[in-house]
């Protein structure tokens, strides 16, 4: 008898990633009050869930197997599960640090797009510029951290030169202040905050 | 006539000066962005959903359904002229579309595509009018125990008709219902799955998983493959098609619409099923098909009719039952509850001015797209040379002024941070993330259902099987997944996915 070998990588891979979110999410449910199924604790549907997701979980991951010799292989399956290790960093950090910082969750969120450079370039400066986006707003103020933001994500593309970059963001600069700020009366803070000036 | 003073009333909400705007805003948008490369309707509903907060809920929800039906109009542009379909449901236009264009037709092809399109939205218009009210009459005697089972019927329909795998299409509905468990539950208070963050004790926003699983890891995607596009160079001269061409486009503008308007009806129809379902179908029915694939009329009217009229007949289980059948119709149900208006049956009752309006809208906006898509076609092809460089960073800074916007959060836009990379993650193992939208919408709705209709059995699960509707609705779902399981289905299910 030949021993089973992995089929297809990509289910594989996507079944044991729903195994252990379905684990981890009935481990957590099973912490809250179960109740009965008549007067149902808050667990009872997360913990029911949880149970089911592991389950199609393993199907998936067992139907991937062949007891054949090993077809063609898919594509690589590392970019996802690098990917998947920073969202786990993620909420493993937040758990560990707690609410803190700017957002309350800049360090575990920073982490989480360290290690996507691993997994994808695009993917990266995309979720970079997002960021400094969401931590420039509220010392910068809208512009700054805007201009930053598309210096940032035009580093995703290799294909753009100083001149586009300056004309996009002199466009979108005087977009987002006629169509954010005036006509639909954001509350975006404007410039940067210096103390003793007091405000935007 | 019930049908009239209703549509009557519809009209009335709808041609008011404000309607009216927001109708021609949404298909003017619907239409850009279905030329536009990179960017689809589900990215952009979720952009402007913050936006729309301020507006009354009528002038909303026209807006947003116009961005969807008017992208059906927009997406074939960019098929018929550059062969890349501007949105998924135009993808078989490309077929027939680009070769007419090829040949000097590109006009003929157009206008079909148009004319098609707005005979199929006016069928919809009136299909959608004339099925509301009694399937909200059924849908009115519905227990929870009944709704309960409804859902699951829908979430497993909704996945039945996408392409690949089923474990993987269920297994991201469950992801998603498990998301949008995350918070307080309402019956004990108890914060649940909330990571101890306060700002998730109210849930997770659904416009953060929209913009990050759809919004920013399909820009990733888009950046990662480069492509190309060449416009047809020939000039798009003479619109009229010939009477020939009216012809034969007619039988086939009358079966796409009545194929795509059961299919938009059905969970998990919509646009894109009734495109592909239509081609085939009239490849099937046509006694010569040589000419398919080489620019005939045909295969341009059929998809074009199809698509728009699945569009448009997919908001009958939303506004009627409160079920989305797909993703474009989760995001208009999130819109809905922005507004505090709950989804569901009694939408038509509590607000019929809502209710018809939209629908009347609809009518209005496929007017304002024949108009906008046939004169003015020459600023559109204009458009499909913006290169997606320039477009991408517009992309990236709407998209975070939209989440902050919601509730002037920078928290919500770091969270969007994490749904891209969980969306990126899922659909680099092929697993299709729009599932996992229906599931978050649906998540607390069904938890709610499940456990009042356990209450009221005290208990006892049967409940599920001994009410003949809950029973029926079970089986289906229960029929459905068994027969998709089966290896034959499956091959059959890549074979029309792939087939052209």
């Amino acid at each position: 008898m030949m021993a089973a070998s992995i089929g297809n990588r990509t289910d594989f891979a996507a079944g044991c990633l729903f195994i252990a979110v379905g684990v981890s999410t009935a481990a957590a449910a099973y912490a809250y009050p179960f109740g009965t199924s008549m007067r149902m604790g808050p667990g009872y549907f997360p913990f029911l869930l949880g149970v089911l997701l592991a389950g199609l979980g393993l199907v998936l991951a067992l139907t991937s197997l062949t007891f054949t010799a090993p077809r063609r292989h898919g594509p690589s399956v590392k970019p996802p599960l690098i990917a998947a290790a920073a969202i786990a960093a993620f909420v493993v950090l937040l758990g560990l640090l707690g609410r803190r910082g700017v957002t309350g969750i800049d360090i575990p969120i920073i982490v989480a797009v360290a290690i996507v450079w691993f997994a994808s370039r695009e993917l990266f400066w995309v979720l970079l510029s997002v960021v400094a986006f969401a931590i420039g707003l509220n010392h910068l103020g809208v512009f700054i951290a805007l201009l930053l933001s598309i210096v940032i994500i035009t580093r995703a593309s290799s294909d753009i030169s100083l001149r586009d970059l300056l004309a996009v963001s002199v466009v979108l600069l005087v977009l987002v202040k006629l169509a954010f700020a005036t006509i639909l009366d954001l509350n975006l803070p404007s410039w940067p905050r210096v103390p003793g000036f007091g405000g935007y | 006539m019930d049908l009239l003073s209703n549509l009557s009333l519809g009209f009335q909400v709808a041609l008011t000066p404000a309607s009216l705007m927001y109708c021609f805003i949404g298909v003017f948008l619907g239409t850009l962005i279905g030329v536009l490369p990179g960017i689809g309707p589900l990215a952009t509903i979720a952009m402007l959903l913050p936006i729309t907060y301020g507006l009354a809920p009528v002038s909303a929800l026209i807006m947003l359904a116009g961005i969807y039906y008017g992208a059906q109009y927009g997406g074939s542009t960019t098929s018929i002229l550059v062969n890349l379909p501007g949105e998924a449901s135009s993808v078989v236009t490309t077929l027939d579309g680009y070769q007419m264009a090829r040949r000097g037709r590109a006009g003929p092809a157009l206008a079909t595509a148009a004319l098609a399109s707005f005979f199929a939205g006016t069928v919809a218009t009136l299909i959608l009018a004339a099925f509301a009210a009694p399937l909200t009459v059924v849908a009115l005697e519905f227990g929870p125990a009944e709704y309960f089972a409804l859902m699951v019927l829908g979430l497993v329909g909704a996945v039945a008709l996408a392409s690949g795998s089923l474990a993987k299409a269920l297994a991201m509905i469950v992801l998603g219902l498990i998301l949008g468990l995350v918070g307080t539950d309402i019956n004990s208070g108890r914060a649940r799955l909330s990571l101890g963050i306060p700002e998730l004790l109210d849930g997770i926003g659904f416009v953060i998983i929209a913009m990050g699983a759809f919004g920013f890891a399909e820009i990733a995607f888009n950046l990662a493959k480069k492509e190309e596009r060449s416009v047809v160079n020939e000039k798009v001269l003479g619109l009229m098609p010939t009477a020939k061409d009216l012809k034969d486009a007619s039988g086939a503008t009358l079966r796409g619409t009545a194929l795509g308007s059961a299919l938009g009806i059905l969970p998990g129809g919509g646009a894109l099923l009734a495109s592909f379902a239509a081609y085939s179908f009239e490849k099937w029915v046509a006694k010569d098909r040589s000419t398919f694939g080489k620019g005939d009329i045909r295969g341009v009217a059929a998809p074009e009719a199809a698509n728009n009229a699945g569009a448009q007949t997919s908001f009958v289980p939303m506004l009627t039952l409160g079920l989305p059948s797909n993703a474009v119709m989760a995001l208009m149900i999130g819109a809905m509850m922005i507004h505090n208006i709950q989804p569901g049956p009694q939408v038509m009752s509590s607000n019929p001015q809502l209710f018809w309006g939209l629908i009347a809208s609809m009518w209005i906006g496929n007017v304002m797209l024949v108009i906008l898509n046939l004169p003015l076609i020459g600023i559109w092809v204009h458009l499909l040379r913006v290169p997606y460089r320039f477009l991408f960073p517009s992309i990236i800074v709407f998209c975070c002024i939209g989440v902050y916007s919601i509730s002037n959060s920078t928290f919500d836009v770091m969270l969007c941070v994490v749904f891209a990379i969980i969306g990126w993650t899922m659909s680099q193992l092929k697993c299709e993330v729009a599932p996992m939208l229906l599931g978050f919408i649906l998540g607390p709705m069904m938890e709610e259902n499940f456990r009042r209709a356990l209450v009221l059995s005290r208990g006892d699960f049967t409940t599920f099987v001994e009410r003949p509707i809950s029973v029926t609705l079970l089986a289906l779902a229960a029929i459905l997944t068994i027969v998709l399981a089966m290896p034959r289905m499956a091959r059959l299910k890549e074979k029309v996915a792939t087939d052209d």
